[in-house]
């Protein structure tokens, strides 16, 4: 396997796993069904975060962001599940 | 003569309130002291005041809890030193793991400032010696991520909840929680804000003060 790194932008979002989400219900609450988007059974509120990292491969640059995500404690996992939303070159 | 610490982060706001109350109405030896110059070891007891430690980013006292500096008082719990996280502090020490659970944005979603009445359940930590098992007391609040949330209660130690209401979604109205051995203590509610009588508005009393002699008292005598 070729040593070469590129860049690599991975998407991350962290969200609530099981308490109750009130920003997400408000949301929804206040401007979906409020707005008529009856079809909308429900919104989930979280954080974004990206992250240029150089890495060999797309893999490698999502598993290499998902350990520093947990052990830098990005997320709480009382709480909290870590969403790897997507990766693209930089 | 016990020595306290009060250790003040970028963004903490309560940390003034706290020296003025041990110095001036408890009258004990009391050092503000900025987090990067904090040392373990040398304090009988710690406290991390309130406030908005690196502006709340990424979650309330998420980025304080991974500073050296909260490496240091690690070591101080596991010694036994008593430590107390009030508001943003308690944020802190479940974020730094030596409390257990999470502190989410309240239920309902907004930040609330006002006072409230809590429920002492447990007399045997160093901060609330002094007073009656089950005793109901007033003090202020003032936050936007205070909702306690743990999935099991068995693995808390509840020392104060709410008193007839929840104002964040709490579970089990938890208002403040100590570890196994009831040295590190954290609440969202002010003691600070609540130990002199020429602060509390009508219909409210002063209960903050008993913390803060529970505190010095025990330091003397032990708990």
């Amino acid at each position: 396997m070729s040593n070469a790194t590129s860049r690599y932008l991975v998407h991350v979002a962290i969200v609530l796993k099981g308490s109750r989400d009130p920003e997400g219900e408000t949301i929804h609450r206040s401007l979906v069904i409020t707005n008529g988007y009856n079809s909308v059974n429900r919104v989930i509120s979280g954080k974004y975060l990206g992250f240029l990292v150089e890495s060999r491969s797309e893999m490698e640059a999502i598993k290499y962001i998902e350990e520093l995500c947990m052990k830098a404690r990005i997320y709480n996992p009382t709480v909290h599940k870590l969403l790897v939303l997507g990766v693209e070159g930089a | 003569m016990p020595r306290i610490a009060v250790i003040r982060f970028p963004g903490t706001n309560g940390d003034l309130d706290v020296v003025h109350v041990l110095r001036n109405v408890v009258k004990v030896d009391t050092e503000l002291i900025w987090y990067d110059d904090y040392k373990h070891g040398i304090y009988d007891a710690v406290v991390i005041p309130g406030g908005f430690s690196y502006g709340d980013w990424l979650r309330a006292g998420a980025i304080a809890a991974r500073s050296r500096a909260m490496g240091e008082v690690v070591m101080d719990a596991e010694d036994g030193v008593p430590v107390l996280g009030i508001c943003n502090g308690f944020q802190i020490l479940v974020e730094t793991g030596l409390l257990p659970g999470a502190l989410l944005p309240n239920d309902p979603p907004r930040f609330i400032a006002r006072w409230i009445w809590v429920r002492i359940n447990d007399v045997k930590t160093p901060f609330t010696k002094l007073y009656e098992p089950g005793e109901v007391i007033s003090m202020p609040i003032a936050h936007g991520e205070g909702r306690y949330f743990i999935d099991s209660i068995d693995e808390t130690r509840a020392v104060f909840t709410y008193f007839g209401e929840n104002p964040n979604g709490s579970v089990a109205s938890i208002a403040g929680i100590a570890n196994y051995d009831g040295n590190v203590l954290g609440l969202m509610p002010h003691p600070e804000r609540s130990a002199e009588s020429v602060l509390v508005p009508r219909r409210f009393i002063a209960g903050g003060l008993k913390l803060w002699l529970s505190l010095k008292e025990s330091l003397r005598g032990g708990w």
